[in-house]
């Protein structure tokens, strides 16, 4: 009998060893599964031109958006809720930019942090206010984006605000009378849209713009002509409203021919490329930008070492206009109620950016001081007052 | 725990293989991407020291370089710079460079100051869109810059083995992807610093080991370009590595599962096949130990070997109880010869009585006639045991008490002592004793008690005799008492007369001994051992 009930016992207690090891693999699963139920992510997407040859300084942005989402998230997300950033190329195509659009429409993103190029936010228009979807730019000013009741916003000054000032900085502290253009045309929306305000405020203070030159950047393109044209007038100063890349080849030609005429660019050339391919021409520059200060005690200065420390390399505008997108997106996401919409949210209230309390006009656009700046010893440096006793 | 021992073993096995072969081909793509950067370098070397040697011109610069191009394409473009980082010479040929001036470009400063070959961050190529490192080799008059497309470096990465299930992150020293299985992050210059995997890489912390990457458990193999500082990443997404091992595992994990069910299906089987009948079988052998050959319990539905031993078995025990019955017949037919030999010795001894008898009363001589009369008693006494025996279901022993009552009755019931007020004690035990002991023993018993009676009878009419007989030990202790007067012990132990005599050589054949007192009465006490 006791052979037997040996038998039984061991088949009887493998039988239960089974079971409960069944048991606890489930209840080790369940255990498992609710551990991993977190709060469900906030979607913010980023559409810019990211690759080509005009992608550097929107991946500078990139980068400043995706620096401010992990500090947010490092700090407990919104409410909780982590942020998940959506990423999307559009490739510098006006045609890519709804379908990029779309992509984050349908992921369900919350808002969209884009376009990085005038052009791109002007061809995500329609979409965006078609479907409601709040797309918070963090460098696009073309005047065709503003003055328009709708769900595009932007953190930069409008072109006819930059290119006023930029004029009045021409006209006044450069002393420049006779001043010849070169558009790229590849981003009219933008370029076309600075030059006419440019022209419309100098023309006003008594200058004259002696000659317009067009060209689109995705061409192949001879610079050597194009500037030998730009000083066929023999202009006294120079108007590029272009990327930074090919207003450095503009002040490499004049650097070539040993000139000395001082070329006001665009914001939209105000990024680290610009002064590594421009040369020493680049201290000719002046643009008309925003933010002032680089101290470690101001956030922006802040700002810089984070990225510098995150990316290895510096930031640029771009990305600190990334990095404060983000960060009033955040804010307002943390204000909207339940029964708000995010638009109203950012009109209704003030946020705070990297150097001053930051406001949004009923037509989206950020109200912020403009600055001239220009390059000093491989840096962006503000030239107000600087300029003062200058050969300008 | 064997399995359990199994299973550790292999996980370490499996691993271990798992680990090296990952670990190798991020080693042999750094390796290639190592021998693919020394070989740029040797060129750059090559150049600086044809410039430094001979400076005959821009046109043999010009000439030096597109040479170059021509038959080393990792160049994309080469350019010459002088000490202030002006162009003087660019191959493909672009009269828009010559002239324009690099001294803002990080790796000019670097190299014409440090005087030592500088490779730049990766960077998107504004003349060709495509990924891009630039290289400056410090040389006479000022620096040579060679910009590589690293278009390059992916074809190494394919060509180093790694499998489909395998995908090669390389990414510059500021984290920025220069290879991944998706292009389209090349070209948008993803940063990846964040990541564990290659914040360690660039940190100097390589290896091989078990990770999070993008969401993913992965193990992660990881060496670093240590020219340009580039972390190599050779990923495996953990499922796809451990593939083996996991299907191992699960292979065991179903054996252990049928194995147990098995166990429980061959447990079942074996209560009903083999467990069941074993133990019936078991029970027919204590059964059969006991001496019950009958009542055999049938083994049931079982195996052929345990059918073959029951059946064997069963065999065996018809055999036994045949046997055991012919021995029972044998053993009646011989017991009633016994029985049957002893009626006629009791017989013929009862016919010798009847015939003393008939003598005794045609005597006349007083002393002959009491020799015969205590003849014909003694005949009595060992007639007595053959009846007995016969009677008695043992025909090898009698029952001492019955016997001596009969003898004593017997002794009573003589013509010679009617007259005679007789007084008998007995104290007799229930012993059985064989017939080799109780013949001598009741012929002693006979001597004693007559002498007694006849010597007592002598001074007294009322005699007292006691007798007792009691086991003690392994010994069989008999005692005999009168009230009659004493006699001379020298008399009894001489054995002159003809009872003494017959007591003595009695006594001697049972191997006893025989004591006599005289205590207010004649004392015998004889002891033997019992056979």
């Amino acid at each position: 009998m006791k052979e037997r009930c040996g038998i039984i016992n061991y088949c009887f207690k493998l039988t239960i060893m089974c079971a409960v090891l069944s048991l606890v693999w489930v209840i080790a699963l369940l255990f498992l599964s609710s551990c991993s139920q977190i709060s469900t992510p906030i979607k913010i997407g980023f559409s810019g031109q990211l690759s080509g040859i005009s992608g550097t300084p929107s991946t500078v942005v990139r980068n400043g958006v995706i620096l401010a989402a992990e500090h947010i998230n490092a700090a407990g997300g919104i409410e909780g809720r982590p942020i998940e950033l959506l990423v999307e190329d559009d490739h510098g195509g006006v045609s890519r930019a709804p379908e990029v659009d779309m992509r984050h429409y349908e992921a369900g993103v919350e808002a969209i942090i884009g376009h990085t190029i005038s052009a791109m936010s002007a061809a995500a228009l329609d979409f965006v206010n078609e479907n409601q979807l709040l797309m918070l730019s963090p460098t696009s000013s073309a005047d065709y984006l503003m003055g328009r009741d709708d769900f595009f916003f932007t953190l930069y000054p409008s072109n006819s605000r930059l290119s006023q000032q930029a004029a009045r900085f021409a006209y006044e502290k450069l002393k420049l009378r006779r001043i010849a253009v070169l558009v790229d045309f590849a981003n009219e929306v933008y370029t076309e849209n600075y030059y006419q305000e440019f022209k419309f405020a100098f023309e006003k203070l008594g200058g004259e713009m002696v000659s317009k030159h067009e060209y689109y950047s995705f061409d192949d393109n001879d610079f050597t002509t194009m500037a030998t044209n730009l000083i066929a007038d023999e202009p006294d100063g120079l108007l590029v409203v272009a990327a930074s890349l090919d207003t450095a080849l503009v002040a490499q030609q004049m650097y070539k021919r040993n000139l000395d005429i001082p070329i006001i660019g665009s914001d939209w050339a105000a990024y680290q490329e610009l002064i590594e391919q421009g040369g020493p021409y680049v201290e000719h520059i002046f643009i008309a930008s925003i933010y002032s200060s680089k101290q470690l005690e101001n956030p922006y200065g802040l700002f810089r070492e984070e990225y510098q420390r995150r990316f290895r390399e510096k930031p640029s505008i771009g990305g600190a206009l990334g990095y404060e997108s983000m960060w009033i997106l955040a804010q307002a996401l943390e204000l909207q109620t339940r029964r708000q919409v995010l638009k109203d949210v950012l009109l209704g209230n003030s946020f705070e950016g990297f150097e001053e309390t930051l406001t949004f006009n009923e037509y989206g656009e950020a109200q912020r001081e403009i600055l001239m700046k220009t390059v000093r010893k491989g840096e962006f440096v503000n030239v107000n007052g600087q300029v003062e006793g200058s050969s300008y | 725990m064997l399995l359990i021992t199994i299973v550790i073993l292999l996980n370490i096995r499996i691993r271990e293989s798992v680990f090296t072969g990952t670990s190798i081909i991020a080693a042999s793509v750094s390796r290639e991407i190592e021998t693919f950067l020394q070989q740029v370098d040797s060129v750059g070397h090559w150049i600086t020291a044809e410039t430094d040697a001979d400076t005959k011109g821009v046109d043999r610069l010009q000439s030096l370089l597109d040479t170059t191009v021509a038959v080393f394409p990792a160049f994309e473009s080469l350019q010459i710079l002088d000490q202030e980082g002006v162009v003087l010479a660019t191959a493909p040929f672009n009269s828009s460079l010559i002239g324009s001036n690099q001294k803002n470009q990080p790796f000019f400063n670097t190299a014409f100051r440090e005087r030592e070959t500088v490779w730049s961050n990766t960077f998107i190529s504004p003349y060709t869109g495509e990924l891009t490192v630039a290289v400056a080799f410090p040389m006479y008059p000022g620096v040579l810059v060679g910009h590589i497309q690293l278009r390059r470096l992916d074809h190494i990465g394919r060509q180093t083995a790694v499998s489909g299930k395998m995908e090669l992150i390389i990414t510059n020293s500021q984290g920025n992807l220069l290879v991944h299985p998706n292009p389209d992050y090349i070209r948008q210059q993803k940063n990846i610093l964040k990541t564990d995997v290659v914040q360690k890489t660039l940190d100097g912390e390589i290896g091989t080991y078990e990770t999070n990457f993008e969401g993913r458990q992965v193990l992660s193999s990881t060496s670093l370009i240590e020219t340009t500082n580039w972390a190599v990443v050779v990923l495996q997404n953990r499922k796809d590595a451990f593939a083996l091992l996991h299907s191992m595992l699960l292979t065991l994990f179903v054996l252990i599962i049928l194995s147990g069910g098995l166990s429980v299906v061959l447990a079942f089987f074996s209560r009903r096949r083999l467990v069941q009948p074993i133990f019936r079988l078991m029970d027919s052998t204590r059964k059969i130990a006991e001496g019950n050959y009958k009542s055999f319990t049938q083994v049931g539905k079982t195996y052929r070997e345990i059918n073959y031993l029951s059946e064997n078995l069963l065999h065996m025990a018809s055999q036994i109880a045949q046997r055991e019955d012919e021995l029972k017949r044998n053993l009646s037919e011989k017991d009633l010869l016994v029985k049957e030999v002893h009626h006629r010795v009791k017989n013929n001894l009862q016919l010798v009585l009847s015939i003393l008898s008939l003598k005794y009363s045609s005597l006349d001589e007083p002393a002959v006639k009491n020799a015969m009369y205590d003849n014909i008693g003694r005949i009595y006494t060992i007639a007595q045991v053959h009846e007995q025996l016969y009677s008695s279901p043992s025909l090898a022993e009698i029952d001492i008490s019955l016997y001596f009552h009969s003898l004593v009755s017997y002794l009573l019931s003589l013509e010679k002592y009617h007259d005679y007020q007789v007084r008998p004690q007995l104290d007799i035990e229930e012993l059985a004793l064989n017939i080799d002991q109780a013949i001598p023993l009741g012929i002693i018993v006979f001597e004693l008690i007559s002498n007694s009676m006849q010597h007592g009878f002598d001074t007294t009419e009322s005699v007292s005799i006691g007798l007792m007989c009691r086991q003690d030990g392994s010994d069989i202790v008999l005692g005999i008492r009168d009230n009659g007067s004493s006699f001379d012990p020298e008399l009894f132990h001489s054995a002159e007369t003809v009872g003494f005599s017959i007591i003595h050589q009695l006594v001697k054949q049972i191997d006893g001994k025989i004591v006599y007192e005289y205590r207010e009465g004649n004392i015998f006490e004889l002891k033997f051992t019992r056979v």
